[in-house]
């Protein structure tokens, strides 16, 4: 019972619920498209296409099952189609980032702990969801992204992101914290400015992954749950270089191993 | 220098025995000096494994700081340089039974000071234990403030896990923090006395090429015991504690490894202090079998933040007061977790502490301390001496490390509860006080060492930046 009354009272519990809900709209978003499309499986370089167009996406838009399943992101509503990338934003990138949200409730003062894991989040999901929108949805309506070979391109391209100074430099970053004034506004503008710098250091370490996990296609939710696992387990490591080379080698692997099951037919 | 029971004895510095271990050590650590760097035995390589600014080779830049970890992981090293050097010290000649001495600055007086044979003759061909970038302050026989050196704080610390406690805090990847983990005594002395000694021994990645660092970590290591065996406090027993290894080289160049299990107590390594950590005589300490820890689940609490300053503080080698607001919110319940009976502690955090590198300045920390403060206030109202040891390495890590803020918490309960007896209390805000810690010249010391006191605290007021300070209640 005592177990249970310190799990109710963590601030933070509010924020795992809602990773928890965002994995299960993405499952019924999963079982909609296997539904809508008879055969379990979208085109390769649907992943964002899927999502942008059915579960809640088709409720946005109000369009038919067949014509869901099939629209482009291009002619998806923004409407229908930030709230998705939102979605895999919540689901993929703020279990990564449970660390610094409970660093920044849990060092507010304690009757606006809840309050600060929100202001984290809403600039967290703000500037993963501006950069979905704007750089993965255009990118996955592009031709190339339709080709099988996208994601062991994609998975590849990472790998080697992975071993840049650059990427490093950006992991590194995402183990730093910053000041946060106790009340009013300065408070507030403690966490935006903490989640600011928080989440553009994740942005530039786990793009690349994140372009991947856009084009995973069939499987894609085994590949978005492989993909968050890795990162989180990344970005929680004491020893970042190692746990970035790791990374690269397990992306590397999977590259390979995906471009010869293309080939293999 | 071995008891009825067979375990090796460490002795103080200044006793007879520690004098003669000290003749020893200085032609060991000469030999040391005389072996091909890349010898695991060597001194520069022994030095290295604690940290190293070069590119570090296998087992090197190892120290375990800002965590559960300083104490074992020290243990563990001192035990393998000890075996080390009395290797080198049977090879020239010396007892087998040699031991490590220790530095107990605590003791006041002459014994604050360096020990002679670190600081006569005061030539670095032919002494092999003077440094001579040390604060010459102290190279002059010039005794550690008692600020600076004393234990008292470390020792009436009850729990061995927490920020502000006796150990620090867990480390563990899977409760990844922002700042670093360290204990009480991990600042003061063990912090303090590295900044105020100086030169070498001010940065992690030089300090254990100053011979005096291992005879100040071995007074770490008694302070340990001290606190476990005389005030019956115990270590961790999770898992994660119990069964991290660490690895270091033996007298034969190998490797080898313990677990902090291994090194709870110091009997089980062979060795006790004079006089024993429990007390009695050397002769009746023996060795006891360990038991098996009990894994002890449960949740760490977090902390509960009811105040902060609002800007950031920057030190630069003058007293500096911070006004620190307690929100409405928070002020009733500082009130009722200062009285007696209250389970609850109150807690002053000095967090995100940022420089480009650690100044030579320590400083005292005290609460509410008024204009013309009476020695009485200054006893009264102190809460901690700070540091900042390590400071480099915390914000810029070169190494494969995470890195993290630094941060130093303090408990502050009985200081508040004395100052509102006194109704010395505004229910609102808090004054934190940091004054720079200079050695008050003495008849006692050394006349040089007098004459030196402003120009060797004068030197480097490298400016700190303290993103916050803030005011807690653990749960």
């Amino acid at each position: 019972m005592s177990a249970l009354r310190s799990l109710g009272r963590r601030p933070t519990l509010w924020v795992e619920a809602m990773v928890a809900a965002a994995w299960l709209a993405l499952l019924a978003g999963e079982g909609a498209a296997r539904a809508s499309d008879g055969s379990g499986g979208a085109s390769w370089a649907n992943g964002p296409v899927w999502i942008c167009t059915t579960g809640l996406g088709r409720l946005a838009s109000h369009g038919t099952h067949e014509a869901a399943a099939s629209a482009p992101l291009a002619t998806a509503s923004l409407a229908a189609g930030t709230p998705m990338w939102a979605l895999m934003a919540a689901a993929m990138m703020v279990p990564t980032a449970m660390p610094a949200v409970q660093h920044a409730s849990l060092t507010s003062l304690y009757w606006r702990r809840r309050r600060a894991a929100l202001e984290f989040l809403v600039v967290f999901l703000g500037l993963w969801t501006a950069f979905s929108v704007l750089a993965l949805g255009p990118l996955t309506t592009l031709e190339p992204a339709a080709s099988p070979f996208a994601l062991p391109i994609a998975l590849a391209a990472a790998a080697l992101w992975q071993l840049t100074p650059l990427k490093l430099r950006a992991l590194r970053a995402c183990h730093r914290s910053r000041p946060l004034p106790p009340r009013g506004w300065r408070a507030s503008l403690g966490v935006g400015n903490f989640a600011l710098h928080n989440g553009a250091a994740c942005l530039l370490s786990c793009w690349a992954i994140m372009v991947a996990a856009a084009v995973s296609g069939p499987g894609r939710l085994l590949w978005m749950g492989a993909l968050t696992a890795a990162i989180t387990i990344e970005k929680l490591s004491e020893k970042p270089r190692t746990a970035c080379r790791r990374l690269a080698a397990l992306l590397g692997a999977a590259a390979a191993g995906v471009a010869a099951a293309v080939l293999l037919g | 220098m071995a008891n009825g029971n067979q375990l090796l004895v460490r002795y103080e510095a200044r006793s007879t025995q520690g004098q003669d271990a000290l003749q020893h050590y200085a032609r060991a650590v000469g030999a040391m000096k005389e072996r091909e760097p890349s010898d695991p035995t060597s001194w520069d390589y022994q030095a290295a494994i604690h940290g190293t600014e070069s590119n570090p080779l296998s087992l090197q830049r190892q120290c375990e700081h800002e965590s559960w970890f300083f104490f074992p992981w020290h243990r563990i090293y001192l035990y393998y340089f000890e075996q080390i050097v009395r290797q080198a010290v049977v090879d020239t000649g010396g007892p087998e039974d040699w031991t490590l001495p220790y530095w107990n600055y605590d003791l006041g007086g002459e014994f604050a000071a360096l020990p002679d044979p670190f600081r006569q003759p005061a030539d670095e061909q032919t002494n092999p234990l003077y440094v001579g970038v040390r604060r010459p302050y102290y190279n002059a026989g010039g005794p550690l403030p008692e600020l600076v050196s004393t234990e008292e704080a470390a020792l009436a610390l009850r729990e061995f896990i927490g920020n502000a406690m006796f150990g620090g805090n867990n480390k563990s990847p899977h409760r990844p923090r922002f700042w670093g983990q360290s204990g009480l005594p991990e600042e003061t002395p063990h912090g303090t006395v590295h900044v105020q000694v100086g030169g070498w021994m001010r940065n992690p990645e030089e300090a254990a090429w100053d011979p005096i660092f291992w005879l100040h970590h071995a007074n770490i290591d008694r302070i340990w015991a001290v606190w476990n065996e005389k005030e019956g406090l115990p270590n961790p027993t999770e898992s994660g504690w119990t069964n991290h290894d660490f690895s270091f080289f033996d007298a034969g160049g190998s490797q080898a490894a313990k677990t902090c299990g291994e090194v709870t107590e110091t009997a089980l390594l062979g060795y006790t202090y004079d006089p024993p950590p429990g007390g009695g005589t050397v002769e009746e300490v023996v060795p006891t079998p360990t038991e098996p820890p009990t894994p002890e689940p449960g949740a760490p609490t977090e902390p509960k933040f009811v105040g902060a300053t609002e800007e950031p503080i920057y030190l630069e080698g003058e007293s500096t007061n911070v006004p620190l607001d307690i929100d409405p919110n928070g002020q009733e319940e500082v009130q009722e977790s200062a009285e007696p009976d209250d389970p609850r502690h109150l807690y002053v955090n000095v967090e995100e502490i940022r420089g480009e590198s650690t100044p030579d300045t320590v400083y005292a920390m005290y609460l509410n301390l008024p204009e013309d403060a009476s020695p009485a206030d200054f006893e009264n109202r102190y809460l901690t001496t700070l540091s900042f040891f390590g400071l480099e390495r915390t914000t810029d890590p070169a190494d494969d490390e995470a890195p993290h803020g630094m941060r130093v918490s303090t408990e502050v309960t009985e200081v508040i509860r004395r100052l509102r007896d006194k109704t010395d209390w505004d229910r609102e805000r808090l004054w934190i006080c940091f004054r720079p810690v200079v050695p008050e010249p003495s008849a006692e010391m050394p006349e040089e060492a007098r004459e030196l006191i402003d120009t060797s605290h004068a030197s480097r007021h490298a400016p700190i930046e303290i993103g916050r300070i803030s005011l807690s209640i653990d749960a």
